[in-house]
Order: C-alpha cells, then sequence, then structure tokens
C-alpha cells in the first residue's frame, strides 16, 4: 500500500468514521435530565435557598431533544415570524456541559433560557392539570425568544402572551438586571394569560359588547402606566358619583363597551398578577427585571395609594370610561393603562385573602397554594359562564360591576372563621351597594365545624 | 499508565535525533469557523497558538497546543468556556512542486480539556470537561526554504462539544526549520 493511499484511507475514516463518536452528551439526553436553572428557590423547593435567583439544580421531565429543549411542555423558536396566525421560527440549539454528576450546565445565555423555561412551563402545566380545569391546551407551549413577531412599536423588554399565535413571547432584553425570561413570576404571570385566554377571552368572543380590540397582554406598557398613575380622577369621579348618588347615569354603546374592556383586561391582568405572585412568592416580581414597576405594580397597599383593601369604585371606573382622548388608540391606550390599575388591586385582593386563609387555617405553604389555586380558575369559569351573558346596558344600573363579579367569588368560598369572614365584609363594605348593609353569620349546621357567611343585615 | 508515559518521553526526547529535520512554529495563526449561541457560523481566532514538526521520510509529525474561549453574557449573567487542546498531526507527503513546495495530507488525534465559568449575581459556578479526545482530518501546503518554515493547513475537526460538526479551521504557522 503506497504512503497516498494509506494517507487517503487515514483522511476518509477521520471524516467519516469518527463523526458518530464524536456525538455530544446533550444529543442523546431525553426523558428526565438534570440541569442547572437560575430560579427562586421558591419555585425549586430548595429550602437552603434565600436569596430570590439562584443558580439550581432541577430535572426536566418528558424532554425529547434536549439541544432544542423540545419535550412535552415546551417548543422553542427563534428568529421567529407570523404568517396571520402561523408562527414560523427555526429551533435554537443548545449547548451543555456534562458534569461528573450527570448534570447539564447550559454554556450560554440563550441555552439558560430554553431551560430555565422549559421548567418554568413544566411547572405551570402540571400545575394546570393538577386543577379541575379544562383549557384544551395544545402541546407543548410555543415559546418565542429574542424575535419581536408582532407589529408593535416595542421591540424590548417586554413579553406577552399572543392568543392569536397561543404563544409566550419574550422580546430582547436590554435592562440591566435580571433578564425577563429569567423571572419566573413573570412567565406565570404571561401563563396565566393563556388560561384566561381559552377560558373566558374565547367564551365572550361572540357577544358584541366584547368588540373592542383588547390590546395584547403585554407585561408592561411603562409610558401609559405612568400616565395613568398621573391621571387624576377624583375630580371627574366625584362628580359622576354626585350623578349616581340622585339617580342612573345614562350610556352610550361605545361607553359599555369601553367599560366591559376595561373589566375584562383588569381582571385578566390582576389574576395575572396574582398567578405570578403565588408561584414566585414575591409580591414584587416584575421588579427584579423591570425595577421601575416598583411604584405601579407592587402588590401591597402603599404602592397602590389605598389605605385599605379594594377595586376601583363604580365612579372610578365610569370617570375612566369618559375619559376623552382624540382618537380611539390613544382611548384604548388609555384603558389599556387603567386596565393595570384595577388589575394591581384585584391581585392584591386575592393576595391578601390567600394570606388570611393560610394565617387563619394555618396551613402549609402547598395547601394554600393548593386550594387558592382552585378558586381562582373556579373564579375564571364563573367569568366565562357570566360575561357571555351580559346585555347591552342603557345606564350604570345594569352594568356588572367590579365588585359584584368579586360577590360572586366570595360567595362561592367556604369561608371557615370569623376573622376570614369579616376580612371579605369589610372588603364588600367598599362598595357603596353594601356598605353597612352586610353582616358575617355562622351558618355551620354541625357543632363541630365552623363556617360562614356573609348576608345583607336585612335578610336576618 | 506509567509505562506508557515513559515511553511516550522516551520517544519525544529521541525523535529530533531521528527526525531529518525539526521545525518549531512559535508564530502559528489559526482561525475557525465556528458556531455561536444563535447558530450563526463566524470565524474564530485561537488565543495563542504553539506547534513543532519532526520531519521524516515522507511523514511528518506534528504537535502542537491550542488555546481558546467562548464568551456568553447578559445582564447579571456571563459565561466564559476555556479550551486547551493538545494535538498530535500525522502528515503524509502527497507531492513537492518547485522543490521548495510540499503538499500534505493525514490526520491530526488531540486531546481536549474545557472548562467553563458561569457566573450570576456574582455567584461564580466552574465545571470541567475532563479529558476529551478530538481528531482531525488535515491538508497542508508548506513552504520550506533554508531555516525558513511556513506551513498553511486547511482542516476539519470533530470533537463531541465542537460546533458544527466538522468544524472547518485554516492554520497558518511561520518558524524555523533546522
Amino acid at each position: 500500500m503506497s504512503m497516498r493511499t494509506l494517507a487517503g484511507i487515514l483522511l476518509l475514516f477521520s471524516l467519516l468514521g469518527c463523526g458518530k463518536s464524536f456525538k455530544n452528551d446533550a444529543d442523546s439526553a431525553s426523558g428526565t435530565v438534570k440541569v442547572q436553572i437560575i430560579a427562586p428557590g421558591s419555585v425549586s423547593e430548595d429550602p437552603e435557598s434565600t436569596n430570590p435567583y439562584t443558580f439550581q439544580i432541577v430535572e426536566l421531565l418528558d424532554v425529547y431533544d434536549l439541544v432544542s429543549a423540545s419535550g412535552q411542555y415546551a417548543q422553542f423558536y427563534t428568529r421567529a415570524s407570523r404568517s396571520d396566525t402561523r408562527l414560523n421560527g427555526t429551533q435554537p440549539h443548545g449547548q451543555y456541559m456534562k458534569n461528573k454528576d450527570g448534570v447539564f450546565i447550559p454554556k450560554n445565555f440563550l441555552t439558560q433560557q430554553i431551560a430555565t423555561l422549559y421548567y418554568h412551563s413544566q411547572n405551570m402545566m402540571r400545575l394546570e392539570t393538577s386543577l379541575d380545569l379544562e383549557t384544551k391546551r395544545t402541546r407543548p407551549l410555543k415559546i418565542v425568544l429574542d424575535t419581536p413577531v408582532l407589529n408593535t412599536n416595542q421591540s424590548e423588554n417586554n413579553a406577552f402572551y399572543d392568543g392569536e399565535l397561543d404563544a409566550i413571547i419574550f422580546l430582547k432584553y436590554s435592562e440591566g438586571n435580571l433578564p425577563l425570561s429569567l423571572n419566573g413570576g413573570v412567565f406565570a404571570h404571561e401563563y396565566f394569560h393563556s388560561i384566561f385566554e381559552k377560558v373566558v377571552l374565547k367564551a365572550v368572543k361572540t357577544n358584541q359588547i366584547f368588540s373592542m380590540p383588547i390590546t395584547i397582554n403585554k407585561l408592561i406598557n411603562n409610558k401609559t402606566l405612568e400616565r395613568a398613575k398621573s391621571t387624576d380622577l377624583s375630580a371627574s369621579a366625584d362628580k359622576i358619583g354626585k350623578k349616581l348618588a340622585v339617580g342612573s347615569l345614562s350610556l352610550d354603546t361605545e361607553n359599555v363597551k369601553w367599560y366591559y374592556t376595561l373589566l375584562v383586561k383588569g381582571f385578566n391582568e390582576g389574576l395575572a398578577d396574582y398567578w405570578g405572585w403565588q408561584y414566585v412568592q414575591d409580591s414584587a416580581f416584575i421588579a427584579h427585571s423591570l425595577p421601575q414597576t416598583i411604584t405601579t405594580r407592587k402588590l401591597d397597599l402603599k404602592t397602590q395609594n389605598i389605605d385599605t383593601l379594594q377595586l376601583l369604585s363604580e365612579a372610578e371606573m365610569l370617570s375612566i370610561v369618559y375619559q376623552v382622548s382624540d382618537s380611539e388608540e390613544e382611548k384604548l391606550d388609555l384603558i389599556n393603562a387603567f386596565s393595570y390599575l384595577l388589575g394591581s388591586r384585584v391581585a392584591l385582593f386575592f393576595k391578601s385573602y390567600s394570606e388570611k386563609v393560610q394565617q387563619e387555617r394555618k396551613l402549609s405553604d402547598i395547601e394554600i397554594k393548593k386550594l387558592m389555586n382552585q378558586a381562582v380558575i373556579n373564579f375564571v369559569k364563573s367569568l366565562a359562564k357570566t360575561l357571555p351573558q351580559v346585555t347591552m346596558a342603557s345606564n350604570q344600573s345594569e352594568l356588572i360591576s367590579t365588585y359584584s363579579l368579586m360577590y360572586d367569588f366570595i360567595s362561592s368560598q367556604e369561608i371557615k372563621t370569623k376573622n376570614e369572614c369579616e376580612f371579605l365584609r369589610a372588603f364588600l363594605e367598599n362598595d357603596a351597594k353594601w356598605s353597612s348593609k352586610i353582616e358575617c353569620v355562622s351558618s355551620s349546621q354541625d357543632a363541630t365545624a365552623s363556617s360562614f357567611k356573609i348576608t345583607s343585615k336585612a335578610a336576618q | 499508565m506509567k509505562q506508557l508515559i515513559g515511553l511516550s518521553f522516551i520517544l519525544l526526547f529521541s525523535l529530533p535525533s531521528l527526525a531529518l529535520s525539526v521545525s518549531l512554529f512559535p508564530f502559528a495563526l489559526e482561525q475557525r469557523y465556528t458556531e455561536n449561541e444563535n447558530q450563526d457560523l463566524y470565524m474564530q481566532k485561537m488565543d495563542s497558538s504553539l506547534a513543532a514538526a519532526f520531519s521524516f521520510d515522507g511523514y511528518q509529525l506534528g504537535l502542537e497546543t491550542t488555546k481558546w474561549s467562548h464568551e456568553s453574557s447578559a445582564p447579571l449573567i456571563s459565561y466564559k468556556e476555556t479550551y486547551t487542546e493538545l494535538n498530535s498531526t500525522h502528515l503524509f507527503l502527497m507531492g513537492s512542486t518547485l522543490e521548495y513546495l510540499h503538499l500534505y495530507s493525514g490526520i491530526g488525534v488531540g486531546m481536549y480539556e474545557s472548562k467553563l465559568k458561569n457566573s450570576f449575581n456574582g455567584i461564580a459556578n466552574e465545571t470541567n470537561s475532563g479529558q476529551t479526545l478530538f481528531a482531525s482530518g488535515i491538508a497542508s501546503a508548506q513552504f520550506v526554504y533554508s531555516y525558513f518554515h511556513a506551513a498553511l493547513d486547511f482542516r476539519l475537526l470533530m470533537g463531541k462539544d465542537y460546533r458544527p460538526q466538522p468544524t472547518p479551521s485554516g492554520v497558518f504557522k511561520i518558524g524555523i526549520t533546522f
């Protein structure tokens, strides 16, 4: 054999034969895979973790292909584009190093994102299937990274759920804090929007009253949010309040539509904020990524500029609807901004109620999450029954108020202690309709078990 | 294992006396066409490369060491993976033209070790890949005149952490031969 032939054979061997033996460890990883992600200790149930976000070793379940992080729970797209309602894009290639303990360590930021988001997606989907809820969700969940696939002016520092594409989209992050895609609370918030879309928004689609173009559920629209915060509603709310005191207020078709747009979007944002909070147990979870939201979205009374738990009053809601704007687009922007204000108060109620029940019944974190998550989902299901029945109101008394929705929620609750009941009564009494007209009474037939209900004083 | 290492040392130190010529390449420039995290291909320059070659009748043994790194970052997070490679090349003379220009082809077999340092919010972790085998197919054009030795290699590298697979590479070396 000549030297040239030998060299040729060796070259061929090196090019073709060796390729198979140089397969990356991640190429053959599937099923249950241990990876290192960045998450809060409350999510990964690491008892030693005190820092909100740290490196955590977790198990990804039902992974088909670790490199693209595709599996039963998530599928990722980069360089995405849309053609009508179809999402196109390329699957990212994750790069990992396997350590001596068999844990896959992401080697770059993109891989870190897909591994972390797969884990959150897995947690959200498993939580959803553990609840009494039928969303007819298609699996895996579609998640888009770093690519604007909407016709939007905003190209960075935001996340949203797109109902048409049925995908959670993370825009490029350029602020110097925790990237939105690694923020577990933000993911849970967006995931909740997908539940609300499939259960409530789908149900109201055929009702003309909900035909206003509800803007996409962006995590934040800071400009309009700041504007809403700086808009003083008190004068117009007082004026409307005085009119309401002497009679009803007539409404035109447009006003009714704007009212329900505000109501639905407010509850959608509020319940999504609650969902984010319950997942990471952090009342300022958005602020880890977008610190400016600490003054608007933190779930506490001080941030929400209120002394007691309350929603927007009927007069406040109407004064928002009556705000004059030059264009429909601007009006939509305004309604959108105020929906976050209503949303934060809805979220704060559910958070506070959750804490109250946990304290009164001495429940563990797992027990209260289970109880409250099902309660919230039952509320969402009741909204899907109530809202499609809404008819065109000719005056404000025919509108479904924020408090009447909450009354429905409270009525469906099993109230076990007097304190829980008083908490809920005090909340409802913020509405003029129930102020000083309701009380807590024992409804227990059995002497060993206590239960309470809220009734109108006249009923006694 | 000790015997193998001992034998390798004997072989290494006796190579110069067995070889027809020895070349040292203090200047070696290597560029690889590699893949970044977004799956874009780009030319990456190796941080440092050193090489030596022992030429026999129709066969050339090369020894090389190369260091290079990949970096990725986002706010609060950074990743740096550093590779250290030790490579042996086995080239066979395909032909010579103009007396000074020689064409070789052959293979390379080596080991690399990569260290990944990832940090988040000031907390850093280090992970080591351990020693991993890699191989390459090589075509080389070499110019030798008096004490001057220059080589231009085209390589296709395969290692389990290399992307794409195989990774094309170009190496330009200048050195002295004696």
